[in-house]
């Protein structure tokens, strides 16, 4: 069994079979666990979170049911993931900003900005290679789910100019780590 | 937003249009190649980017919690409850819902984790307290009432207090019964709210309650708004009843799917 697709396991899901749930589990557990842990930076949100994605898939109602026609298993956990970040995020401290790497640029001095460079994140150093601008607009739409409204305000810029520009900082993103290699999740 | 629907592509991927705005806009993707195209990619992008963070050592032990959360919760079964001879007993049968899911979790963490003697013996004690809670409730006829789900409360940051809610149909409507512990006491005309809390962080008022001096509350909220795909169950301390919007902090919160 342990060699079944992740579809097959989904359909196994499907048909409440728990063995399949908790193989899909070890498959992505360390995967779908950082980035909660990246999203909140707190170890039980990120649990609470792990907690919230394992019920939808297992519950699977509504949006929370995979549609292979969509993209594959492993890109959907980690929409859902996002999502419940998000969510989480929103609910705790509405408004706030959460990340304390997004407020260095304000708050921090070149020390720490020398460091975050040299993060051994290889998304925090494709982040790096952006724009200041690009940086905050990744940051608040990616990391925080803000709505292009808040993201025109806060960034200074006109809100008709927003959607483009999000969509440049994401192109530029990939291509900082397109040449980079992906960290092994064992997927 | 702008009048485009376009243009809601990045509020619609981060979750924050309305229910009536994400439908207009999943339709009208059926009709425009191009934003669905551009949706897509920016999803794919989206999605490539978790495989480029830190690795992050999961808790020792999460696995365990999050299965026994997950299957655990499951509502295999059909809980009885009272069948209202009175306007009251509605009411006393879902409360006894909510206790009885408490009690059932006990018991299942108390199995599964061969907890100290003295725990079993109190788990016991409310046990038999909720048996005789229970026959009270016997002299009516029976019905069934299906538990759509059941989660336990948890303190935010700078709060404290713990509870319950489940989420029930019963023949008549479905339901929402909440029980809590430990919570602050109010001032004046306060009042603890409760919130369904859809996608967007949507806030959908549920009623609201009071403590006695121990922080203890309950309320039976009846809603067939239950049966929809909620994300939480959230409880807010208020100046006043009735708010359409929170105005104070969450102080438990309870995470559903």
């Amino acid at each position: 069994m342990s060699k079944l697709s992740d579809n097959d396991l989904y359909e196994r899901i499907r048909e409440r079979d728990r063995e399949a749930l908790e193989l899909l589990y070890d498959r992505y557990e360390r995967l779908l666990y950082s980035f909660a842990y990246r999203m909140t930076k707190d170890q039980q949100i990120a649990e609470e979170i792990m907690q919230d994605v394992f019920m939808k898939i297992w519950q699977g109602k509504g949006s929370a049911v995979y549609q292979k026609d969509k993209g594959s298993l492993s890109s959907w956990l980690l929409t859902i993931t996002r999502n419940a970040s998000i969510d989480a995020i929103r609910r705790r401290k509405p408004e706030v900003e959460w990340d304390p790497r997004d407020s260095k640029e304000e708050t921090t001095g070149v020390e720490e900005q020398v460091e975050l460079k040299e993060s051994n994140e290889e998304l925090e150093q494709a982040i790096a290679l952006l724009s200041e601008e690009q940086q905050k607009i990744v940051r608040l739409f990616y990391f925080q789910g803000l709505s292009q409204r808040k993201i025109a305000e806060s960034c200074d810029i006109p809100l008709g100019t927003v959607k483009g520009r999000i969509r440049l900082a994401l192109k530029k993103l990939k291509e900082h780590l397109s040449r980079e290699r992906r960290v092994d999740y064992g997927e | 937003m702008a009048n485009n629907k376009q243009d809601w592509l990045f509020d619609y991927i981060n979750g924050l249009l309305t229910t009536e705005q994400e439908r207009e806009f999943e339709a009208w993707l059926e009709t425009d190649e191009e934003t669905r195209q551009e949706l897509e990619e920016m999803q794919a992008i989206m999605g490539e980017l978790p495989r480029h963070i830190e690795s992050q050592d999961p808790p020792a032990g999460m696995k365990n919690r999050v299965m026994d959360h997950v299957v655990g919760r499951e509502p295999e079964e059909k809980i009885t409850t009272a069948k209202p001879k009175r306007k009251w007993s509605a009411v006393a049968g879902a409360l006894a819902a909510v206790l009885l899911a408490s009690i059932g979790t006990n018991v299942y963490l108390g199995t599964q984790w061969q907890q100290a003697a003295e725990e079993r013996e109190e788990l016991a004690g409310d046990l038999g307290e909720m048996q005789t809670a229970l026959s009270e409730l016997e002299d009516s006829s029976q019905e069934t009432g299906e538990v759509i789900a059941s989660q336990e409360f948890a303190a935010t940051e700078n709060s404290q207090g713990s509870g319950r809610v489940t989420l029930l149909n019963t023949e008549q409507q479905g339901e929402m019964a909440v029980h809590v512990e430990g919570l602050e006491n109010l001032d004046n005309s306060e009042v603890y709210q409760v919130w369904m809390v859809g996608d967007g962080n949507q806030m959908v008022p549920a009623g609201s309650f009071t403590t006695n001096e121990d922080g203890s509350g309950s309320l039976v909220f009846p809603s067939d708004a239950v049966n929809e795909d909620w994300n939480a169950v959230a409880i807010t301390r208020e100046p006043e009843p009735d708010n359409e919007a929170p105005e104070g902090e969450v102080v438990l919160e309870a995470p559903f799917s």
